[in-house]
Order: structure tokens, then C-alpha cells, then sequence
């Protein structure tokens, strides 16, 4: 494999670690809010972060490529808050993947939380934990493989990423040129063989950490049951 | 009284109307059946659940007023559900811990003490999910007195639990008065199980409440619910007076000059203690009866007569007597055609031929 294709492979890796980091940020106090809210506008907010399972990751591409437009309000505001161009830049990968790869980290997040007992965390609050002692004490150990399958989910799904990186990306080596790209690179210019590598080693990347999660899945009925890998894989 | 409550919560259809104000100190069952507002009740006390517009103050403290809610985190409550409740991911040691690295004030028992009295010493290294259901329960209580809090409430702690499990846990619940002084609110729907341990009781009904106060006098009263159930009865205070080796028995002063016998216990002389008879073990005689197996007749004035209506208007087969004997009450249970054939009333004499007297507690150190 040549230098770029490592080049690559390492962009990817760090841009799956990264966007899973932001992603467990946001996404935990989300679906906690997700898996306890009365509100009745739920719904609403359930089918947003659910959007990405369905649509085409072109559409969500084409949007992105608008917002980070250099004429954009969103690239106008980041250029002066950092100033960095967003269009084509590595952080417009991360904000494009964090959307991306939401609900793969939301789903098995929220499903987990959902089947924390109230009364648990009633015995919690009568003992003296607070809110977020709870939420560490209680309901992370007792969710522990949900937060493995989110994480393993949102990585994984983010080194699979093509539509979208397509889209906003511009396929520069090193700064935004991922393992999905580079490898239809090595298609277009007919190198099968840098094509083979790239393909192979993705296959069984993505089949190991299958394995793996589907493992957790199995494991993790002796805590709290069921099962919650999100209904679709876009 | 230093339990203020003033707790008004309208759910769907059920009505939850409180105001009053419970002791600080000793057992203070709250009773009624199920759906009577009891569980409702105690989760406002506890912080769990919010009254809009109550008030909640103990020792002086708002817990709940206009301008504020204490949440149940910061009220240094024990709290022992029905279910026991115990953290899965921990062990015993760890569940306990858990209370213990967050305990509300430094007074109080350690780990060794309460495994003690509560007998989970044995169970400290075991899984919890692999406890049996009266074991689940007391290492919850465990875990609430280890919070070291300054009030516990227990939501039908002996729901669930098989006649033995049940029978060991009354024991570990009746004895923890004696180690230490914590005011505890007992929810249960059963009187006959609150007699054995409260000192005093809140009934209610429907999300009201229909009677408070001391358990023994509360127990005679024709005019509440209880002495319609199947099981009534009157609770008794008796001194124990003395052994009868020969035949096994004791002899208990109630506070007349009346005795009564029971199977002998092993209690010291002058214990107090307290009794129980179900008014279906009562009959009454005109005259004191001379040749009976029943060793224990006590003489007593009829007080009042009631049930000959049931509650859904129908003519009852079956009356009940209040007898009163020295300031206590006792309640009897007989047909009203025995009523009738007697011609009983209320200021007569007569005597109370008792079946079974049942020793419930042992209320006190010996005098």
C-alpha cells in the first residue's frame, strides 16, 4: 500500500475517533432526554436524529455543502470563531460525520436508558445521589454495553461513510481524503490491487467489530435485556 | 408532632386529601386498602412525588412549602420499597457502601452493626441477584439505615414473602426499636400486621383519612372499617404477672383487676406486653360460665353494638359488641340472633368468654 492509502487509513481512523468522542457528548444527554421526556413533541425530534437511517447520504451531503459554503452563515461564523475556512476542511468531515452517525449512537443509547427502573433511581435519590451521581452510579454501570455498542456503532459507521464525504469533502490527501474515497480512487484509476487492500481490510474491519457487537447484544440480556441495534443501516 | 403534612394530589380519578401532623418518634403505620392513597402518601414525603401546592415539614424543617422542594436526595429519608430495589451491578458489601459513602449525617450505626441486627452478615460477599426474597429485603433495609437518615419509610416491606420469611422479618422489624431511635413511617395494608408493630396509626381511604391515632384505641372503634374486616379484633395492653410452670402458662394483668392466661413466653415479670384477640374468638355469656374448657372469662360492660347493616344495606347475620373492660376495649363478634336470643344491650354486664389471645409485642422493658 502506498503512503496515501496510509495517509488515508489514519485520516479515517481519526476522524471516526474524534466524531465518536463529540458524538458520545452530545448524544448521551439527548437520548437520556429522549428516554425519559413526556413531551409529546418526542416524536419530532425522534424522526430528525433518525433521518440520516433513511435518506440518502448524498442529500444530507448536498445540504452540508450548501451550509458550509463560504458565503454561509455557519462558514462565515466558524471562519471568525477559528479562523479556518470550513468548506473542504477536515472539521467540515467531523460536523458532517456527528450528523451522519447520530442515530447509531442515540438508538442504543436511548434503548438502554429506557430500561433503567425508576425505582432504581429512586433508591439512588433516597440514599443521597444527586442527578448526575445517579446517572454514574446507577445508570452507565447498568447501561454499560449500550454505551460499548454506541461507541463501536458510531466509529464503525463513520469509517463507512462515502455519500457524504463525497459531497463536502473535495478528496484532499491528508486533510480530507478518507478510506472510502481513496479507495474509489483506486477504482477509477483501475488499481485493483491498492483496491483490493483498501476493500479487504475494510471487510474485516466491519466484520470484527460486527462480531463484537452482536457479541455485547448477546451478553448484555443478563443485565438488563433485549435487544437495541437501530431498526436500519443507511 | 413533628411530622407536618398538608398533601392535596389529584390523579385521573383518585383524590389524595391530607392534612395533618404525624409523631418523630416510634412506628407510625399508615393503613388502608389497596388504592387508598397510602404508597401515593408516602412518595410525597419522601420527595418523590410533588403535591402541587403541599407542605411537608419535619423537626421544624420544610421539606415542602410555597417556595420550595427539597428533593428526595436532600431530605435524608431511608426509603425501603415493596421490592427491595437493590443496584444489580453491585454486591451486597457494594450496595450497602453505596449508602454509606453517602451517608446524611455521621450519627448513626456502622456496616457491622446493622448486618448484625438485620442477620445478612453471611451474605455480605453474595451476588444480589442471588438472594432470597426475605434476603433482598433486609439487606434493603440495611442500605437505608446505613443512609443513616433522620426518618425511614418502608412501603409494605413484608409483601411477597412466604409465611416463614415473613414471620423472621416481623421479628428483625420489631426488634430494630431497640437499637436504635428513628422515627419510621410503616405503609401496609394489613392492621393485623401494623398491630404488631405501630404505636400509632393513620388510616386511610379512598385518599382520605378517616382515623388517626393510638393503635390500641383506634383498634375497638365500631364506626371505622376495621372492625368490619374478617380478621378484627382489639388490641390489648397486659403486664405479665406471673408463670404457671405446672400447666406452661402465664398469667397477664390487664390494667384492672382482671387476668388473663396465655401459653407461657419467656418475657421477665412485669414486661409489658401487648395482645390481640380477633373478635371471632370471643363469646358471650349472662353469667360468668362455671364448667368451660375456655380458661379466660373476663367480666365486662357492653359499650355499643353495631353491623347489623352491612355496607351494602343488607341485613347482617353477624353483630359486633365493643365490651369495655377497665379503660380498654375489647370486640366480639356473635349472631344477631344470639343478640336478639340475649336480649343484649349496651350498659349490661356480662362476660366475655375468650378463645384465643395471641401475644403480638413486647411493647416495653420490664418495669
Amino acid at each position: 500500500m502506498s503512503d496515501h492509502d496510509w495517509l488515508a487509513i489514519f485520516l479515517t481512523l481519526r476522524l471516526a475517533g474524534l466524531t465518536t468522542l463529540i458524538l458520545l457528548v452530545i448524544a448521551t444527554p439527548l437520548a437520556w432526554w429522549m428516554a425519559n421526556t413526556p413531551w409529546r413533541g418526542k416524536p419530532v425530534i425522534e424522526a430528525l436524529v433518525a433521518l440520516p437511517l433513511v435518506l440518502p447520504p448524498t442529500v444530507l451531503g448536498f445540504y452540508l455543502l450548501i451550509a458550509f459554503a463560504p458565503s454561509s452563515p455557519l462558514a462565515q461564523f466558524w471562519l471568525s470563531l477559528t479562523g479556518e475556512n470550513l468548506a473542504f476542511s477536515f472539521s467540515a468531515l467531523v460536523i458532517a460525520s456527528v450528523l451522519y452517525s447520530l442515530p447509531f449512537v442515540v438508538q442504543p443509547l436511548q434503548s438502554g436508558f429506557q430500561q433503567v427502573p425508576k425505582a432504581l433511581l429512586e433508591t439512588a435519590a433516597s440514599l443521597g445521589a444527586g442527578r448526575l451521581d445517579r446517572f454514574i452510579s446507577i445508570v452507565v454501570p447498568l447501561c454499560r454495553s449500550n454505551f460499548l455498542v454506541a461507541i463501536t456503532l458510531g466509529f464503525a459507521h463513520t469509517v463507512g461513510e462515502f455519500g457524504v464525504v463525497l459531497m463536502i469533502g473535495g478528496n484532499i490527501p491528508g486533510r480530507t481524503q478518507v478510506l472510502s474515497i481513496a479507495l474509489y480512487d483506486r477504482v477509477e484509476s483501475l488499481q485493483y490491487s491498492a483496491a483490493h487492500w483498501l476493500a479487504g481490510g475494510l471487510i474485516a474491519f466491519s466484520f470484527i467489530v460486527l462480531c463484537w457487537v452482536y457479541r455485547l447484544n448477546r451478553y448484555r440480556g443478563l443485565e438488563l435485556g433485549n435487544s437495541h441495534l437501530p431498526k436500519a443501516q443507511a | 408532632m413533628s411530622l407536618l403534612l398538608s398533601l392535596h394530589l389529584q390523579r385521573g380519578d383518585f383524590r389524595l386529601d391530607i392534612d395533618t401532623a404525624l409523631p418523630s418518634t416510634g412506628i407510625t403505620a399508615i393503613c388502608g386498602p389497596s388504592g387508598s392513597g397510602k404508597t401515593s402518601l408516602l412518595r410525597c414525603i419522601a420527595g418523590l412525588d410533588r403535591a402541587p401546592d403541599g407542605m411537608v415539614q419535619f423537626l421544624g424543617s420544610d421539606w415542602q412549602s410555597q417556595a420550595l422542594f427539597l428533593q428526595c436526595e436532600k431530605r435524608g429519608v431511608g426509603l425501603v420499597f415493596q421490592d427491595a430495589q437493590l443496584f444489580p451491578h453491585l454486591s451486597v458489601a457494594a450496595n450497602l457502601g453505596y449508602a454509606e459513602k453517602r451517608q446524611f449525617r455521621s450519627i448513626g450505626p456502622n456496616v457491622e452493626e446493622v448486618c448484625n441486627w438485620l442477620q445478612i452478615t453471611a451474605l455480605l460477599n453474595r451476588d444480589v441477584n442471588k438472594l432470597s426474597g426475605g434476603e433482598r429485603k433486609r439487606v434493603a433495609i440495611a442500605r437505608a439505615l446505613l443512609r443513616h437518615p433522620q426518618l425511614l419509610l418502608m412501603d409494605e416491606p413484608l409483601s411477597g414473602l412466604h409465611d416463614a420469611a415473613r414471620d423472621e422479618m416481623m421479628d428483625v422489624l420489631q426488634s430494630l426499636p431497640q437499637h436504635l431511635s428513628l422515627p419510621i413511617i410503616y405503609v401496609s395494608h394489613s392492621f393485623h400486621e401494623v398491630s404488631r408493630l405501630a404505636d400509632h396509626v393513620v388510616l386511610l381511604d379512598n385518599g382520605q383519612l378517616i382515623a388517626e391515632g393510638d393503635l390500641v384505641e383506634l383498634s375497638s372503634r365500631l364506626d371505622l372499617p376495621l372492625s368490619r374486616q374478617q380478621d378484627a379484633g382489639a388490641v390489648l395492653n397486659a403486664t405479665l404477672l406471673g408463670h404457671d410452670h405446672e400447666y406452661q402458662l402465664s398469667t397477664l394483668q390487664l390494667n384492672t383487676d382482671q387476668q388473663l392466661s396465655i401459653n407461657q413466653i419467656s418475657a421477665a415479670l412485669g414486661q409489658q406486653l401487648r395482645l390481640f384477640v380477633a373478635a371471632r374468638d370471643i363469646s358471650i355469656s349472662l353469667e360468668a360460665p362455671t364448667q368451660s374448657s375456655i380458661l379466660n372469662s373476663l367480666k365486662c360492660t357492653i359499650d355499643t353494638i353495631d353491623g347489623d347493616i352491612a355496607r351494602n344495606k343488607a341485613m347482617n347475620p353477624q353483630v359486633t359488641v365493643r365490651l369495655s373492660v377497665g379503660d380498654q376495649y375489647l370486640l366480639a363478634r356473635i349472631t344477631r340472633k344470639s343478640r336478639d336470643r340475649l336480649n343484649l344491650h349496651a350498659g349490661q354486664q356480662v362476660f366475655a368468654q375468650i378463645k384465643t389471645v395471641a401475644l403480638v409485642n413486647e411493647t416495653g422493658v420490664a418495669s
